[in-house]
């Protein structure tokens, strides 16, 4: 009687737990830092849960079965099976979740350095677990199957999701259509707390317009079908702005122009230009000299005056959605710029300093 | 639909022929040439290495595109400015040599990876234990077909990515190594931001290496590592769960492959199945290193700890961590266990430690400047 209970519970309690976390994490604070957002960490909760402790409960990228480590690593320990070498392993095992946690919290990629980890020591624990209370390993490999199921889930929820979060971000990085809707703030606050489900998102959009604005439905909905589409298509096709890399490639066309380049190293990688790195959000650009700040201490006349006479540059090479990383950035762009070649995607953007 | 117009294009071997001929040559000479040499020297010193066969196998795949890494490395660190011909060669030599050195062990060698072959046929004590196999090898595959399709496709576009790759060309540009405060490169105006280890960009040098001598401009070797690391960490994962239950390798697989980073992972060009890919196997040796208490398995342990560090900032916290567990493991007084330490610690800086010591010295200070996380 037992031993069915303890697998259900434990089948239960993970079902539940994801499902607990994943409405938390869904809640989205519009005023948030917008590098945050993306990286799912702008509020406290959130910052624990898909940050510090990210590699256990960050179960969008990581999968949903690292948690069970904890419960796991307790039922062991009541097994009497820790032997002083485990203790150590254990130790390391440890000491490394926390320079993760200290260091690597921002980016989720430092948590994926212990995932196989992770998934040989869940899995060696449960079986260790159910040959020491001696269930039939049928029911183990049941059980396992059904991890298998709940993660392929977990993993098609999770790759929808992120396809919708690209495609919140493209709309909201699109200056044009942000400029070219009155109520803009209201729009973006929509957007950045609407749930991750494409159509409720644009069921959520539309459903304060009234039938008169119906070619916006029409669009917006449009622009989500093949925004998915291409979200597939990215696995065979590629991404390149090949026609953008080409027009800057142009020979005579940029003589004597250098490019302001924001935080895109393709630009020095797939073209034979010159230019100044710059990063918008942190307002640094970086020459022989190491790093300096472009923004700060000076009006936005001053920055033109500058970036034309001291650095010399003609055109900034950015992307839509890095351009509203920083305020000052977007503004100067808006103002002191026009658009001298965009992608088809509308994504990579060429500007022309007037 | 799935449109595999990639691999269709590299089969067909129409257009781009002589750089995919230049890249299967490389990467016969990275991916199994140079393993199996290495495989073949542990093999000949398998009275002193007490690891298994397919574990022998194993460490030499992960290790193999290290050691081309750290052998440039010192080759352009001391006898810089030479013909590209000189570095692609002098790996080359080294590995021809080791082959000649050991050649009395091939039959040996092939004979044992024979016998393990025809022995791997997993006796099923439940019946659907052979579907789950099966379908784990279905979808692993599945997923390996449509990344490696993807990398004839596909462009290098992460920004990390191309953080790598730019730092490669500069490398390549100046076929040296030096150590300097800022890395900027005047011709472009590109500034390298990263801080991490030169393991990885050099592996990008080794190809452009090759394109400077067949004058083709190619980084599909490049980004073949993100593949090839991403398989060794399958086969690591499989071959150490497998020896509990086959069935749990089976499902760690799949539950590997359902995550949603580890996909992720794998499909866009990064250091990430690099370096976790070296950190299994440190790890790996490390559990057969205190297992045995053998001095030259904890060699091989400090060799890989040295790759780890030599790919990332974060593998040379780790390693040290793995080090002191070595060092609280050892089964000796402490004057002994002070010995292996420093022993392993002195390879590990050979293997690549050494390079945060200049860079902290006389490069860009490593971590000890103002760095912004991400």
């Amino acid at each position: 009687m037992k031993k069915p209970l303890i697998l259900f519970l434990i089948g239960t309690g993970v079902v539940l737990i994801n499902i607990l976390i994943v409405l938390n994490l869904f809640r989205t604070n519009p005023e948030n830092d917008m590098n945050m957002v993306y990286r799912g960490i702008d509020t406290s909760v959130k910052m624990w849960l898909n940050g510090r402790l990210g590699f256990f409960f960050n179960f969008e990228y990581i999968g949903i079965i690292n948690w069970l480590f904890i419960p796991l690593l307790l039922i062991y320990f009541f097994t009497g099976q820790f032997s002083v070498l485990f203790r150590v392993y254990l130790l390391f095992f440890l000491l490394a979740l926390l320079i993760i946690s200290v260091k690597g919290f921002f980016n989720m990629r430092y948590g994926l350095t212990v995932l196989p980890l992770f998934i040989f020591l869940n899995l060696f624990f449960l079986f260790r677990i159910f040959e020491f209370y001696r269930f039939n390993i049928n029911q183990l490999y049941s059980f396992l199957v059904f991890l298998c199921v709940l993660s392929l889930i977990n993993f098609f929820i999770n790759y929808r999701a992120s396809v919708n979060k690209i495609f919140i971000r493209k709309i909201n990085s699109r200056s044009d259509f942000v400029t070219n809707n009155p109520d803009t703030g209201y729009l973006s606050n929509k957007i950045r707390s609407a749930s991750h489900s494409t159509i409720k998102l644009i069921e959520h959009l539309i459903s304060y317009r009234d039938s008169a604005e119906g070619v916006f439905q029409t669009k917006l909905k449009n622009a989500a079908k093949i925004y998915s589409r291409s979200m597939f298509n990215r696995f065979f096709s590629d991404p390149l702005p090949l026609e953008l890399v080409r027009h800057i490639n142009q020979k005579g066309v940029f003589k004597d122009s250098l490019f302001l380049v924001n935080n895109l190293p393709l630009f020095f990688y797939y073209t034979h230009q010159k230019g100044v790195y710059f990063w918008c959000e942190d307002d640094f650009y970086w020459d022989s000299t190491g790093r300096h700040s472009l923004f700060k201490g000076r009006s936005l006349n001053e920055v033109h005056a500058f970036i034309k006479n001291s650095l010399k540059c003609n055109y900034i090479f950015s992307c839509t959605s890095y351009d509203i990383y920083d305020p000052q950035f977007l503004s100067f762009v808006q103002n002191f710029c026009s658009i001298d070649y965009i992608d088809d995607s509308k994504y990579y953007v060429l500007y022309k300093i007037k | 639909m799935i449109r595999l117009n990639g691999l269709i294009r590299f089969l067909n071997f129409t257009e781009n022929n002589m750089e995919y001929l230049q890249f299967l040559l490389i990467s016969f000479f990275s991916y199994v040439f140079i393993p199996l040499t290495f495989a073949l020297s542990l093999y000949s010193f398998r009275r002193f290495i007490p690891l298994p066969f397919m574990a022998i196998l194993l460490v030499s795949m992960i290790l193999s595109p290290f050691l081309i890494s750290i052998f440039l490395y010192y080759l352009l660190l001391l006898i810089p400015h030479q013909n590209p011909l000189f570095y692609v060669f002098m790996p080359f030599i080294l590995v021809l040599f080791l082959f000649w050195m050991f050649r009395k062990n091939i039959p040996l060698f092939i004979g044992e990876l024979n016998q393990r072959v025809r022995k791997s046929k997993i006796k099923s004590d439940w019946r659907y234990m052979a579907f789950m196999n099966y379908a784990a090898l279905v979808v692993i595959s599945f997923f390996l077909l449509i990344f490696f399709n993807r990398m004839f496709t596909v462009s290098i576009l992460g920004h990390d990515m191309l953080e790598y790759a730019l730092m490669a060309r500069i490398i390549s540009n100046q076929q040296a190594i030096t150590y300097v405060s800022d890395i900027f490169d005047p011709s472009s105006g590109f500034y390298y931001v990263a801080l991490h280890g030169l393991a990885f960009p050099l592996m990008g040098v080794w190809e452009n290496l090759w394109n400077r001598i067949s004058g083709l401009n190619s980084d599909l070797f490049f980004r073949s590592l993100n593949l090839y690391f991403g398989i060794q960490i399958f086969l690591l994962l499989y071959y150490s769960l497998r020896k509990i239950n086959p069935f749990l390798g089976s499902i760690a697989l799949l539950l590997l492959v359902f995550t949603k980073g580890f996909f992720y992972a794998l499909n866009d060009y990064h250091i990430d199945t690099c370096r976790i890919a070296v950190f299994c196997c440190s790890l790996f040796l490390l559990i057969y290193t205190i297992q045995q208490q053998n001095f030259y398995l904890a060699a091989i342990f400090a060799v890989a700890c040295g790759f780890h560090g030599f790919t990332h900032s974060l593998g040379v916290f780790l390693s040290f961590l793995e080090i002191a567990v070595l060092f609280f493991s050892l089964r000796f007084n402490i004057r002994k266990r002070l010995v292996w330490v420093l022993g392993v610690l002195g390879i590990f800086l050979i293997m690549g430690g050494i390079h945060y010591f200049f860079d902290s010295l006389w490069g860009t200070h490593w971590i000890f400047k103002d760095i912004k996380f991400y």
